[in-house]
């Protein structure tokens, strides 16, 4: 949490019931903000197991008349009235807030009153059902931003996944939090911190965001003990997202990197490396040659590109190295004696 | 919100998906592949590159004889022979490519602008001959100088191209850069603008949305996302968006792209993320 900046990370009321988890120690609960459902009994939970940050979600029904909104509001009131109190620091979520027609009902306008006379920390705007464009996620939130006696945070799902985009047009607009998860995981899906992170320092160059230089891995590390496997092309942390196989951007990259990568894989902990296979071209051949120590003319690695391609299309695979090694060997045989045919097909060992 | 009535989607999931490192289609999922999205009503198919060898223009032929009502395109590097391959197998409708920053004119084809505008004349003059409809890319063209673009795209409407592409190659835009950038070009542009974007930064399909509603006629994505790197703008996401969020239908039948997503999941062999929008395992069903 230190290394990326991150203010408090989320857990359940409900996941930690589910799955019974008992904390050792107390010793971070200061980071943990539980999230509970609007009812005293949830509340006081969440204060019984030690928490003393506590998200109250609630969402409110958009398509109703005002005065329904506000006798919704009022329930909530009486909630708040009764556990609220100095050793707590309440964040109030208005879970499908965006959902809101902000010319027609100004939710940050309604829910004003509560901010200072409940002492809520700060305002949770969602939008859970992930409804917004990043364009009217942009205009609402910086009306909200403006209006707001306290803090905002935003959270933006995935449902059609503008999560990330969304997040980024809350930053513009302002807002001071976002809640984020490592590769965007959740049902409904969130933003991914890694590419939020990212984009903010990258694409905005905004060096104040933390560098991400081992990212790559110490999101792997989480999402393997919650048993998730990253794909290999998962922006900006993905194995592969640094894989260049066709003969275009392998001849590039091999120039210039910045010609095909927006980013160095040193800036995410990856690496580089080529692939070999049926969009290769002879600079790819001749360069992934170099690396293992061969080489061979411009003329004869188009000979051999032909096999590699054959070979590729066949067994539906890129190349491995060894094959490239054997579909080597066996061309520098063929050109010795070329009077042997030799066809390559079913001498291909696969590894 | 003024709807951007004529958006229309081109898919390349069997041009620049599958040159995702690692990926081979084969010809049966290829000609499977093209009659599903045929079926979807996808109009634009961005079949291939007849450039890549002897089989691969075979495989080409095969999948030019599918009976079929979308117009099959073929993709190609910006000199004669490769164009010349195209033209052999039967393609009806070109695409040619150049880069067009000076990051890639200089560093990739070590030549200069001047010599970029040239290369585009004799692809186009040479393309004259044969009748067939063409189609100009412009590669990176999100690093370009935009006024060299719409140099570029001058050319390109001489000679009679129907569209432009314009490739954040490296998908090194955010969604407002996006609209600035395809606002500014789209309303001087002589062409219609087509927006190709990149998922370096998880912002693909927002950027896709971000050039729609700046005025850019069509988008090319690829089913699920396949591509290069972090991949493209998935065609799921971005024709259920636009219909969600601008009441926008852009002819595709959205019903029909969660088995395409499995059968190019499969082909691809890349299992979908159960966490991906729309089509994971853990995605709800919006189509």
């Amino acid at each position: 949490m230190k290394k990326y900046s991150l203010d408090v990370a989320d857990v359940s009321l409900n996941n930690l019931e589910k799955n019974m988890v008992k904390f050792e120690t107390d010793d971070f609960l200061e980071s943990l903000r539980c999230r509970v459902g609007c009812t005293r009994q949830e509340i006081f939970k969440a204060k019984e197991l030690g928490f003393s940050k506590i998200v109250i979600n609630t969402s409110l029904d958009p398509l109703v008349p005002i005065p329904d909104i506000l006798k919704s509001i009022e329930s909530l009131q009486s909630v708040l009235q009764t556990v609220c109190s100095n050793d707590q620091e309440i964040y109030l979520s208005i879970d499908n807030a965006l959902e809101f027609p902000v010319e027609e009902v100004n939710i940050v306008d309604i829910l004003d009153p509560f901010i200072a006379k409940y002492g809520i920390k700060r305002l949770i705007l969602g939008d859970v059902n992930g409804k917004m464009d990043p364009f009217t996620t942009y205009n609402k939130l910086n009306l909200f931003t403006n209006m707001a006696q306290c803090p905002v945070e935003y959270m933006g799902c995935n449902n059609y996944g503008m999560a990330t985009a969304n997040t980024l047009s809350a930053l513009r607009a302002g807002v001071e939090y976002v809640a984020t998860a490592v590769s965007g995981i959740g049902i409904p899906g969130v933003a991914a911190m890694e590419e939020v992170l990212m984009a903010a320092r990258h694409l905005w160059k905004n060096e104040q965001v933390p560098n991400g230089y081992t990212i790559a891995a110490d999101c792997e590390n989480i999402l393997r003990r919650a048993g998730i496997i990253l794909p290999g092309e998962k922006a900006i942390i993905g194995k592969n997202v640094f894989a260049h196989e066709s003969g275009i951007h392998v001849d590039g990259v091999i120039k210039n990197p910045n010609l095909y990568e927006a980013i160095k894989p040193e800036e995410v902990g990856l690496s580089r490396f080529l692939v070999i296979g049926k969009h290769s071209g002879t600079a790819s051949i001749t360069q992934k040659l170099r690396q293992l120590d061969l080489s061979l003319s411009p003329q004869e690695a188009a000979t051999l590109l032909d096999k590699v391609r054959h070979t590729a299309v066949l067994q539906k695979k890129p190349v491995t190295d060894t094959q490239l090694k054997t579909l080597y060997n066996l061309h520098m045989e063929s050109i010795k004696e070329s009077n042997i045919h030799l066809s390559i097909e079913g001498e291909i060992s696969c590894d | 919100m003024i709807r951007n009535e004529g958006f229309e989607i081109i898919d390349t999931t069997l041009r620049d998906g599958e040159q995702s490192a690692g990926v081979v289609f084969s010809v049966e999922e290829r000609m499977n592949i093209i009659s599903a999205l045929d079926k979807a009503k996808v109009k634009w198919i961005e079949a291939g590159i007849p450039a890549m060898g002897k089989q691969e223009c075979e495989d080409l032929k095969l999948m030019l004889n599918l009976s079929i009502k979308s117009n099959l395109i073929a993709w190609n590097r910006a000199n004669l022979e490769d164009l010349k391959a195209s033209i052999d197998c039967g393609f009806k409708f070109v695409h040619v490519s150049l880069p067009v920053s000076d990051l890639h004119i200089e560093h990739k084809l070590q030549k200069s602008r001047t010599w970029v505008l040239n290369q585009l004349k004799k692809c186009m003059e040479y393309l004259q001959n044969y009748g067939v409809t063409v189609i100009v890319g412009a590669e990176d063209a999100s690093r370009a100088d935009p006024k060299f673009f719409l140099q570029y795209a001058d050319i390109a409407a001489s000679y009679g191209a129907i569209r432009i592409r314009y490739s954040d190659t490296v998908g090194c835009l955010d969604h407002f850069m996006t609209y600035r950038k395809i606002k500014e070009i789209a309303d001087h542009s002589p062409l219609p603008v087509e927006i190709h974007a990149h998922n370096d930064f998880g912002l693909a399909v927002a950027n896709t949305l971000a050039a729609y509603k700046a005025g850019a006629k069509f988008a090319s994505v690829t089913v699920t996302g396949l591509g290069e790197r972090a991949g493209n703008a998935s065609m799921e996401e971005t024709a259920v968006s636009l219909k969600h969020f601008y009441n926008y239908d852009c002819g595709i039948e959205l019903e029909a792209l969660p088995s395409l997503a499995e059968m190019v999941s499969k082909a691809s062999e890349r299992t979908l993320f159960p966490y991906k929008p729309l089509v994971g395992s853990l995605a709800s069903n919006l189509f």
